[in-house]
């Protein structure tokens, strides 16, 4: 009793009545109805205007859900442009998608798993960022939600509990609930650039490598490397997705194979100062837990025209090397189905 | 637990409903609890550095206050100085002053084996270190009795609006509030808001806006040159005004919805005059701390010249090693204590020039000229403030103006990424225009500020203008807001 007077007493210093306390309940009342009134049209607005970015999203989900494939290729904007799906059968599936971290690839194999029998391999990106604390920032897992519902696997994996899971999936209906769509918002509406904003946080460049100048080349490469590569170059929490995905494939009966995507000659070359060699220790140390770990860095250098940008294949590149990748899978895929039984 | 999160947010607003539902005898509790909560949220080990801080500036003072002689009541400051300075070296100087002794001793031949080591910086611990400090000392003096209420003096070393960056309080203005009742305050309540709103969209919309570029820029400023170095120098100037000033208008906020006055921490300061105005505007709870115990303690200007001269050096090198660990922070403040120096050698000087080109007869113009002159050197010297070694901070300097006619031939091509200019801004061309936008919009709002006090007007005019206002900014900030950029810049000090 002796708090409840302090608190009406505190609110109240004048008078002390109870119809004073309660206009300004009333009044904070109305303004936080307003105030939500307002960000739920916003973010109904803004729900309006992303929903194709949803549905392409959802879209890699649906086509997946409609095939029965044996190799799923997981991983983030590298893979999502190197593999064109029109060149590749329906032996594989792309669950890639930009941005995309160890720990969504695992969320996703354990979605692709649980959903198809028939899935006996995983392709995964061993690039010299994969590891990196850039990619372990990438800690949004809205998109997560999307698809899986193993809440357990994602708070372990996100170090994060079920209460943000669930603001999370809140946030798929109302987005703006999350910070980051409202800087996309403000892109759309100021811009106009949808596309751009769609794709803000791993856009590719429609231009071709080769047609820029060589000071242009390096200062986009070491731009791009000092964004991915920034120290540490080895998080943590990234190797111990990796560890994860590997004893994820392991009890599920999955092989795992190992991809290291194709280059620009600058990135290769100017990546050497970013201190890679540790990258390349832990893919090494783990060598054998892979069915293959498939090197194409290289493959490229001396082609400039097959890529969009310093660490990304253009179209054509894509074309040429999806073939190469296919042949090299199927060739894994035929000695791989002995060692597995 | 940064103020822009979530997390405060919640935590703010329980913090405030318990507040003022609990009598006023429990209050210093909840807030201590709170302050110690918000604290751990971070790196909950160094909650004992904050203890031991609290508790070396405790009992040092009560010392002080019963000794009889001045000897002990010496002993005892020393005690607290040594033990808290002791603790800030340690934590924030040892790697530097090892790093820096490994390089002198290899320069001169000798070898130097001590391994290097790394810690991380406890956060806030300059500033709650300051604040200790000066309450022993203010006891030492007799300005302040010492604290007995162990609580009301942890409270004030780590009262959690402004323990991790500022204003740095003075016992003798923090101490005496948390005695007094404080009765929720319907006006008080929403200007306290107002003002963390405020704060809130100097750091996000603009600070963390224009971040992207500095950060681009000063990642690696080799790759820049010309007009690129200019806009990424000015933008840091833009930046850590509205990073620190933001936070300050949080935590001066939430201390006033709470019923607690904190001191003014920035007035206006890109409208000083001249370097000394500059330095009573800016971070004006570091600056007066520097006067009252290191400057006026040395003798301030009542000794020799050479010696005041020796003494404003002295204070200007300390402050800038205050901010950070490194040769970049030592030559920011050397670099502030040569204008100083050079405005008082100059002074004479100065007045002649303006009365022979007849400036002083246009006052406003003379004015204009003044602040344009005092913001263009402060702006240069936070090249060395920014940026990540003395040969960066040399290039920089020294780039400034490479190719200058290119981009007044090219300007069309800003914020397209264009070589030809400098290089990469890091912002789109829209970005670009929106955080010039929002600057104007800051800096007309500074100006009808100094003569009208907006907030006041906004929070007496009738609802139907008010709420508008009110929502306007509040999704105006969310909406052009920049998020995860940069954590708060003075968090690192």
């Amino acid at each position: 009793m002796a708090s409840r007077n302090s608190f009406i007493s505190s609110f109240d210093p004048g008078s002390k009545s109870k119809r004073s306390v309660r206009r300004v309940w009333i009044r904070t009342g109305w303004f936080i109805v307003v105030f939500i009134l307002i960000f739920g049209l916003l973010s109904t607005h803004y729900a309006m205007l992303v929903q194709n970015d949803q549905a392409a999203y959802l879209r890699i989900i649906d086509r997946f859900s409609e095939s029965s494939p044996l190799v799923v290729i997981l991983g983030d904007s590298h893979p999502l442009n190197a593999v064109d799906m029109q060149e590749i059968d329906e032996t594989y599936a792309l669950l890639a998608h930009g941005g995309d971290n160890l720990r969504q690839m695992v969320i996703k194999l354990d979605y692709a798993v649980s959903c198809k029998q028939s899935i006996k391999y995983a392709v995964i990106p061993l690039d010299y960022h994969s590891l990196a604390v850039y990619r372990e920032r990438a800690g949004d897992f809205s998109r997560d939600l999307y698809y899986s519902s193993n809440y357990q696997l994602i708070t372990s994996l996100y170090g994060t509990n079920y209460l943000n899971v669930i603001f999370h999936k809140l946030s798929l209906h109302v987005p703006l609930l999350d910070a980051s769509n409202w800087e996309r918002y403000y892109l759309i509406l100021t811009a106009k650039m949808e596309n751009k904003a769609l794709a803000a946080s791993e856009a590719v460049t429609p231009e071709n490598w080769s047609l820029l100048n060589d000071q242009k080349r390096n200062i986009d490469t070491i731009a791009r490397l000092k964004g991915q590569l920034e120290p540490p170059i080895v998080s943590d929490e990234m190797v111990r997705a990796l560890e994860f995905m590997i004893s994820y494939c392991k009890n599920n009966k999955i092989a795992l194979i190992g991809v290291r995507y194709p280059v620009t000659a600058e990135y290769l070359e100017l990546a050497g100062a970013f201190g890679i060699e540790q990258v390349n220790d832990i893919y090494l140390e783990k060598a054998e837990v892979f069915l293959a770990i498939l090197d194409y860095r290289e493959i490229f250098a001396e082609s400039p025209g097959y890529f969009a940008n310093t660490d990304h294949l253009s179209a054509e590149g894509a074309k040429v090397f999806t073939n190469i990748l296919q042949k090299d899978l199927g060739s894994l895929l035929e000695s791989g189905v002995e060692s597995l039984k | 637990m940064s103020f822009i999160s979530l997390n405060f947010l919640i935590f703010f607003a329980v913090v405030v409903i318990l507040y003022f539902s609990l009598p006023h005898r429990f209050r210093w509790l909840l807030l201590l609890c709170a302050s110690y909560y918000f604290y751990m949220s971070a790196v909950p080990v160094y909650v004992f550095l904050l203890l031991t801080t609290t508790l070396i500036s405790y009992v040092s003072a009560l010392y002080i206050a019963r000794s009889q002689d001045i000897f002990h009541r010496r002993v005892w400051l020393g005690i607290s100085l040594a033990g808290n300075l002791g603790l800030l070296v340690v934590f924030k100087y040892a790697g530097f002053l090892n790093e820096s002794a490994q390089k002198i001793l290899e320069h001169i031949g000798l070898g130097y084996n001590l391994p290097g080591f790394s810690i991380l910086l406890p956060i806030g611990i300059s500033f709650y270190t300051f604040q200790a400090l000066s309450y022993s000392m203010d006891v030492y003096r007799g300005v302040k009795e010492p604290e007995k209420h162990f609580g009301y003096f942890a409270l004030y070393v780590s009262f959690f609006p402004q323990l991790v960056a500022g204003p740095i309080e003075r016992s003798t203005r923090l101490l005496p509030q948390f005695y007094k009742t404080v009765q929720f305050d319907y006006l008080r309540f929403t200007l306290g808001l107002q003002l963390m709103l405020w704060g809130i969209f100097k750091k996000v919309a603009i600070a963390d806006r224009l971040a992207v570029v500095v950060n681009h820029v000063y990642a690696d400023p080799t790759q820049f040159h010309g007009i690129t170095l200019i806009i990424a120098t000015y933008a840091f100037a833009i930046q850590i005004y509205c990073d620190f000033s933001g936070y300050s208008d949080i935590a001066v906020g939430a201390a006033y919805v709470l019923g607690y006055d904190l001191m003014q921490n920035f007035r206006r300061p890109y409208f000083a005059t001249s370097i000394r105005d500059f330095w009573q505007r800016w971070h004006i709870s570091l600056s007066t701390w520097f006067r009252d115990y290191l400057y006026i303690p040395l003798g301030g200007g009542r000794v020799f010249r050479v010696r005041w001269y020796v003494n404003i050096m002295a204070v200007f090198i300390i402050s800038g090693l205050w901010h950070g660990a490194g040769f970049t922070f030592l030559a920011w403040g050397a670099l502030h204590g040569i204008y100083y120096l050079f405005s008082i050698w100059f002074k004479e000087m100065r007045r002649a020039f303006t009365e022979l080109i007849h400036l002083d007869a246009f006052p406003v113009l003379h004015k204009a000229v003044r602040i344009l002159i005092t913001f263009h050197m402060v702006t240069f010297a936070w090249i060395f403030f920014r940026a990540e070694s003395m040969s960066d901070a040399i290039y920089v300097a020294a780039n400034l103006f490479v190719d200058i006619d290119r981009f007044i031939f090219n300007i069309g091509k800003l914020g397209q990424g264009n070589a030809l200019i400098g290089g990469d801004l890091g912002l789109s061309k829209s970005d670009l225009l929106t955080a010039l936008m929002l600057i104007v919009v800051l800096f007309i709002t500074q100006i009808i500020q100094s003569k009208v006090n907006i907030r006041t007007a906004v929070a007496k005019s009738p609802i139907w203008l008010r709420w508008p206002a009110y929502y306007l900014l509040i999704f105006g900030t969310l909406l052009l807001g920049k998020y995860g950029i940069q954590e708060f810049i003075y968090f690192q000090f």
